[in-house]
């Protein structure tokens, strides 16, 4: 049963609105607007020039693929902490959930630096790993790194819940279905997670691709390797290119897009999934 | 398949959920386990099924003389149909039919094309043809329980256990439930065991009834024996509406006000309470000597089909209900205020200690 | 919540009294390959960052954090938090208020564009304020000719951070709010309420947690905001550096002890965000869950949790 429009029967409508439409344009219609104008008024082959410059097609295929393979390691990690969280009780537990957040709530240049620290050659990390050939900062890791911390919390927060309301009776009736803990884990249970775990996969998939403070200070941010496209875009800033980095934002933009209508396609085949 | 359960107990820390419960269920037979909340009904399913484990003192559980008291559900082969279904949300009626025999590994292993016609006839046997490919979510309440049964039925149970399976369902689709449940166990003869809270349910359903309160086996009869000869005052009360009267006793015989009834079940004497059933309580308009005593009627209420009427006894001030048919009503004419006389039947007095 | 780990770990048989209670080695064995890698991502670079400031010592740790172009730093930071935070908590409640009593067209337009500073890189963020106020930029000439300078100086900052942080309050609100039915709210109007009045005395109570938790979370980004404040910023020493921006600048310098002094000021600041939000988790849940439960739509995608930082 819908309800019924409510037809403006609470007062406010209109101040809201209005309000809400005015500081809305001022911060964000107005100057994507004209982000966009940008991008037509340079014209078409300027905009291909500036999309397809070797430097920025090499920083689409380096960003995507951290943010994909950063989103992978956390789509495992993330179920493997969710998992414990919720499952098991340890001392510290509240603590742990707790800090998960923290990619949340640091800022990214001071996670950014502080990786760079323990990963580096003379971190903590760094001085176990460089001696075995691994170079774990100013490189392609140095870039997962970065793009995997900043990535960590959306996983477990979008498992978390789903595992936290799972009724032990679908394990119990598995159990008495014969099926053993595994079968029980990977028949009963983990279908119901997966359209959680997918959903905080693109969620953190949308996130890495944007990186940007995080990633500079232990990347190296070497071009045609480890240079992301929020970076090519503010090195052409730097240039004064606004045209060339209007047209490459766009290109950031367009995949922002297509990945927000994934993950709203997502949300919405999780919440299928929910039966009351 | 036989149930034979010996002296089980189980605490949760110093809770005692059950306290040495001895039961037998003959192979076939379908059983109740009827009681309030809290009465270890619950508990003792789910240490039939292997869901929960009961004191390491000696308890036992043994299916057809075999000790199944440590062994999982499925070494037990039990099928077990859940309040609130479990259904898996993922999976269609068909998947879910099936996943017990899905779940078969090595030499139990089930060829596919076996549990697919399985599945199938099961699906037919609880009346659910044409909804193989459906999910959980877009079945009613009654048709997700059916499922679930289906699905435990799949794996060939020894046992079947029921944990209120129609407590999560409207009043009309659990009594057409009810009904058909029966059907089915009379068909395929499976040793049932289902916990219900609900006498009517019980006394329908149940081969025997096992009547449970604190952890305690009260009494076990078939639903005739419960309901007529109740062991103690905790089980008429539980089964059905009823009345208090004080009494004066001795021996078989009870004083009411001048009146002299026949005492049914236990023997007493002195002051007791006696108890009778609503629909026992017949209501006359004349005093009949040493056969009735005098009551003023406080409320009369129409409810559906039945009537209620509210007295209250002259001598004492003790109220009582009695039921009458609206037939009854309209010959007597009853109304609030008016002076009439009671004649009780069947009057009941249990052994003091009974837990009530 | 209900303790879960000894009756069903994946199916795992139960209690003490069972004589074939399953092996915890596979409970030890995930719990400790949990905590390894969140110690390796999460605790090291924590730990790192409180040991680098003060790998010189303290007097070291002390100057850098108090040193003027520091100080200046973290006045700029503060004030365009001051500033953002009220900003997007007024917006926030304006537009929860109107998206979840109102119905009208181009809603989920709506919802979008005010998700869209979480779905791009601050980057852009800061861009598409230099392409309209730049130098170069639609409105360069204009300010020019009027001689207000917005990039490269505070305005921009302010605004860009603005941007970043303006979905926070709205997000925690919405969802909220569109599971608690107008109904209170109605029968408040229908006693002659006015709209102030019912917001106040009936919308308020009810929303109050959410509200907290969005503030905690707007305020933590604003102050950790780089990205899009590094492009808008030019970097203008004692006048458009805030502290992150002042962070890379040290850091950049090789001073890497006097930017972590710096960072330890953030972390606090994060950790505080930690603390504040579990506290106000816990006392909101109860109302968070009731509603939510009910199958409201939260708005596009996204976890509670703040993005920061970048």
């Amino acid at each position: 049963m819908t309800r019924p429009l409510k037809a403006r029967v609470l007062p406010g409508f209109g101040l809201t609105i209005g309000c809400t439409l005015f500081y809305l344009s001022f911060i964000v219609l107005i100057p994507f607007a004209g982000l966009f104008l940008k991008g037509v008024a340079i014209g078409p082959t300027e905009f291909w020039q500036a999309i397809s410059g070797t430097r920025a097609v090499a920083s689409y295929r380096i960003t995507l693929g951290s943010a994909f393979a950063a989103a992978t390691l956390n789509a495992f990690a993330g179920l493997l902490i969710a998992w414990i969280l919720v499952r098991y009780r340890f001392p510290g537990r509240r603590l742990v959930d707790a800090l998960v957040d923290l990619p949340f709530a640091l800022p990214a240049a001071v996670g950014g630096i502080a990786l760079t620290a323990v990963f580096g050659p003379r971190g903590w990390v760094g001085r176990i790993a460089y001696p075995l050939g691994i170079q774990t900062a100013y490189s392609r890791i140095g870039l997962l790194l970065a793009v995997t911390f900043v990535g960590l919390p959306y996983v477990v927060r979008s498992v978390q819940p789903v595992l936290e309301d799972l009724p032990p009776e679908i394990e119990e009736a598995a159990h008495t279905l014969g099926a053993t803990r595994w079968q029980t884990f990977a028949h009963a249970i983990l279908p119901v997670l997966t359209p959680a775990i997918l959903s905080g996969f693109a969620l953190a998939l949308a996130r890495g691709i944007g990186e940007y403070g995080a990633v500079i200070f232990i990347s190296g941010n070497i071009p045609l390797q480890t240079e992301v496209t929020s970076l090519v875009i503010a090195i052409k800033l730097d240039q004064y290119d606004y045209a060339g980095a209007a047209a490459v934002a766009l290109v950031m933009l367009a995949a922002a897009f297509v990945l927000l209508l994934a993950i709203n396609v997502l949300q919405a085949w999780s919440r299928a999934y929910q039966v009351r | 398949m036989s149930i034979d359960v010996r002296r089980l107990s189980k605490h949760f820390g110093t809770f005692a959920a059950l306290d040495a419960i001895d039961l037998q269920v003959a192979s076939g037979e379908l059983v109740a386990l009827l009681g309030p909340s809290g009465s270890g009904k619950t508990t003792l399913l789910r240490i039939l099924a292997g869901l929960e484990f009961p004191d390491d003192d000696g308890g036992r559980v043994l299916f057809d003389s075999v000790d199944v008291t440590v062994a999982t559900p499925a070494e037990r082969r039990i099928g077990l149909v859940f309040q609130h279904y479990a259904l898996f949300n993922h999976l269609t009626v068909a998947g879910n039919v099936a996943f017990g025999l899905r779940m078969r590994r090595g030499k139990d292993r089930v060829a596919k094309h076996v549990i697919d016609e399985r599945a199938q006839q099961l699906i037919d046997l609880v009346q659910l043809s044409g909804l193989e490919q459906r999910y959980p979510a877009q079945l009613s309440g009654g048709q997700r329980q059916r499922v679930g049964l289906a699905r435990a039925l799949a794996i060939e149970p020894r046992v079947l256990l029921l944990d209120e399976p129609f407590g999560a369902l409207d009043a009309q689709v659990r009594r057409d439930l009810r009904k058909w449940l029966k059907e089915l166990h009379a068909k395929i003869q499976v040793t049932s065991v289902f916990v219900t809270h609900d006498q009517e349910e019980a006394l329908e359903l149940a081969n025997r009834v096992v009547v449970m309160h604190a952890g305690r086996v009260q009494q076990i009869g078939t639903p005739d024996e419960v309901y007529e000869q109740p062991a103690n005052a905790f089980v008429y009360q539980f089964l059905g509406s009823s009345n208090v009267l004080r009494a004066r006793a001795d021996g078989r015989q009870v004083e009411i006000d001048g009146a002299r009834y026949p005492l049914e079940g236990a023997a007493a004497s002195g002051e007791v309470r006696t108890y009778v059933r609503p629909h026992d309580l017949e209501i006359v308009a004349a005093a009949n000597g040493g056969a009735t005593f005098a009551v003023t009627v406080r409320e009369v209420q129409v409810i559906g089909p039945t009537v209620r009427v509210v007295l209250q006894r002259d001598n004492g001030g003790d109220l009582v209900e009695a039921q009458l048919t609206r037939g009854q009503l309209a010959a007597l004419g009853l109304e609030a205020g008016r002076r009439v006389f009671a004649r009780p039947r069947h009057l009941k007095a249990f052994a003091p200690g009974a837990s009530s | 919540m209900p303790t879960r780990s000894a009756e069903h770990s994946a199916g795992s048989a139960p209690a003490a009294a069972d004589p074939r209670a399953a092996s915890p080695w596979l409970g030890r064995l995930l719990i400790a390959l949990g905590l390894a890698y969140l110690g390796v991502v999460l605790l090291l670079p924590l730990l790192a960052i409180f040991s680098e400031a003060l790998s010189k010592g303290w007097l070291a740790y002390l100057t850098a954090i108090g040193d003027r172009e520091a100080r200046v730093a973290i006045s700029l930071t503060l004030l365009s938090a001051a500033i953002a935070v009220p900003a997007n908590l007024v917006f926030g409640v304006m537009a929860a208020w109107a998206i979840t009593k109102f119905e009208f067209r181009g809603k989920s337009l709506l919802l979008t564009l005010i998700d869209l500073p979480f779905s791009v890189s601050p980057v852009i963020g800061g861009l598409v304020f230099v392409l309209l106020y730049g130098a170069r930029g639609w409105l360069g000439p204009w300010l020019e000719a009027h001689d207000i300078q917005i990039v490269f100086a505070k305005p921009g900052i302010v605004l860009a951070t603005i941007f970043v942080t303006l979905p926070f309050v709205v997000r925690e609100l919405v969802p909220l709010m569109q599971a608690q039915t107008a109904a209170d709210e109605e029968a408040a109007f229908s006693l002659g309420a006015t709209g102030w009045q019912i917001f106040r005395h009936v919308t308020l109570p009810n929303v109050k947690w959410a509200l907290l938790y969005g503030v905690i979370l707007c305020n933590a980004r604003a102050m950790g905001e780089f990205g899009a404040a590094s492009v808008v910023s030019g970097y203008i020493r004692g006048s458009t550096v805030t502290l992150p921006l002042h962070i890379e600048i040290v850091f950049n310098d090789y001073n890497a002890a006097g930017a972590f002094a710096c960072a330890t000021l953030l972390t606090l600041t994060a950790l505080a965000t930690l603390v504040l939000k579990t506290w106000v988790e816990a006392r909101g849940r109860g109302a968070r869950r009731a509603a939510l439960a009910v199958g409201a739509l939260p708005v596009q995608a996204a976890p509670r949790p703040a993005r920061s930082g970048a």
